[in-house]
């Protein structure tokens, strides 16, 4: 009953390539010098230290893997829409790219602070160098999946009379600025301290104002409106059967963008370099990588159903 | 289909299918007529109906757990091939 299914290629490539970044975050962890010591986890030897590290990761690594998975099903997606000749097929596909940088972006940083943990053994200039850089990889990759997001969103929902209501626009667009004071606030503050070590993006405060904050606040703008679009969007489509699996495209975007928003905030106003702590902050990041695996996980399901549509 | 003038077969089927399968629609009923009757999706008659609605019935039942949708998506599709039923004159 299935008729000419596209091959299973995108998918697959993904998930090698979430398999491949696990594979060498989990050498890192084994196999580089761990120069944090145990310090932070008390009574445990440097291998005791690699395995506790290994166990918290395992969550971290299906997340990935769920992540990957879900950017090659909305692009088997696209390749359905395209076969079908439909004028939507360019913009489903440069939402997959956004959502496979965004995928992407989730073991990169996490092995850039395996790296940081490394270089915190040697040099001051070469760790604080790696922090700097960490920390604009970190912002970048999810920066360009936002972009590409917002702007498959708008192709998308462009070609439909939305009509957004007054009332949910005013409530993004406070939430919005809620969380950029309260970002920039607790950002800025630590360039104010009296403590000259407090800087712990060692930057200056105009090059981090113009090339860390702004661009922060800017990819949680557009990622808000993204969301808000794609859930409007799918809200007012057409097709009893089409519509729920769109919206479930549409909730795992919003869950996704959202928990990004609250990583990056939480991992730029309080940084911590490759270290391994249990503590709340540790959990509370945890958790929201496990709500983001999540997002990941329903855009899989809604793909999956809309593909399910196009096979049969 | 608003705004076609004399809607075909074709034309009603995909706007009764486009209440559950939006934008799809089309794409849907295009593939299982080829597939299933082999014939030019835009060349379909009524008497054909009777033999897609249920492979249709089948298969949508595949992509939509919710039965009383399925039925009621067939339902629309019987009415365009069974005849009309004659209203009592009092």
């Amino acid at each position: 009953m299935l008729m000419g299914r596209i091959s299973r290629g995108p998918t697959f490539k993904a998930l090698t390539i979430g398999v491949l970044l696990s594979l060498v975050y989990v050498a890192l962890i084994f196999f580089l010098p761990d120069h944090s010591n145990s310090a932070h986890l008390d009574n445990l030897s440097s291998s005791q230290y690699k395995q506790a590290l290994f166990l918290v990761s395992l969550p971290a690594i299906l997340v990935w893997l769920i992540a990957f998975y879900a950017a090659g099903r909305i692009r088997i997606y696209a390749h359905y829409l395209e076969r079908g000749k439909t004028t939507v097929f360019p913009l489903v596909s440069l939402l997959a790219k956004g959502i496979f940088l965004l995928a992407l972006s989730l073991p990169i940083a996490a092995i850039l602070n395996r790296f940081l943990n490394f270089f915190e053994g040697y040099s001051t200039d070469v760790y604080h160098a790696s922090i700097i850089t960490t920390n604009y990889v970190n912002l970048i990759l999810p920066l360009f999946g936002f972009v590409l997001i917002y702007y498959s969103v708008r192709g998308i929902t462009s070609k439909k009379k939305l009509d957004l209501k007054l009332t949910s626009a005013k409530l993004l667009v406070a939430l919005y600025l809620v969380i950029g004071i309260l970002y920039s606030y607790e950002t800025l503050r630590h360039f104010t301290s009296n403590n000259a070590g407090s800087n712990v993006y060692y930057l200056p405060t105009a090059v981090f104002i113009l090339t860390i904050l702004l661009p922060y606040l800017y990819a949680w703008y557009i990622g808000l409106a993204s969301a808000y679009d794609m859930l409007f969007y799918a809200k007012k489509t057409p097709g009893i059967i089409f519509k729920r699996s769109l919206y479930v495209i549409a909730s795992g975007l919003a869950v996704v963008i959202i928990s990004f928003i609250a990583m990056q905030y939480f991992s730029t106003i309080d940084p911590a370099y490759g270290h391994l702590e249990f503590n709340s902050r540790e959990i509370m990041s945890a958790l929201i990588k496990l709500i983001s695996g999540l997002g990941f996980y329903l855009m899989a399901r809604g793909a999956n159903k809309l593909i399910r549509i196009e096979e049969v | 289909m608003p705004g076609v003038k004399n809607p075909t077969t074709y034309d009603r089927l995909v706007a009764i299918t486009h209440v559950y399968l939006g934008p799809a629609a089309d794409r849907f009923i295009n593939r299982q007529i080829e597939n299933h009757l082999h014939k030019d999706p835009k060349t379909i008659t009524k008497e054909d109906l009777r033999s897609l609605s249920d492979w249709i019935k089948v298969i949508v039942g595949l992509i939509c757990d919710d039965q009383d949708i399925v039925e009621e998506y067939t339902n629309e599709i019987r009415k365009l091939y069974l005849p009309k039923p004659k209203r009592n004159k009092i």
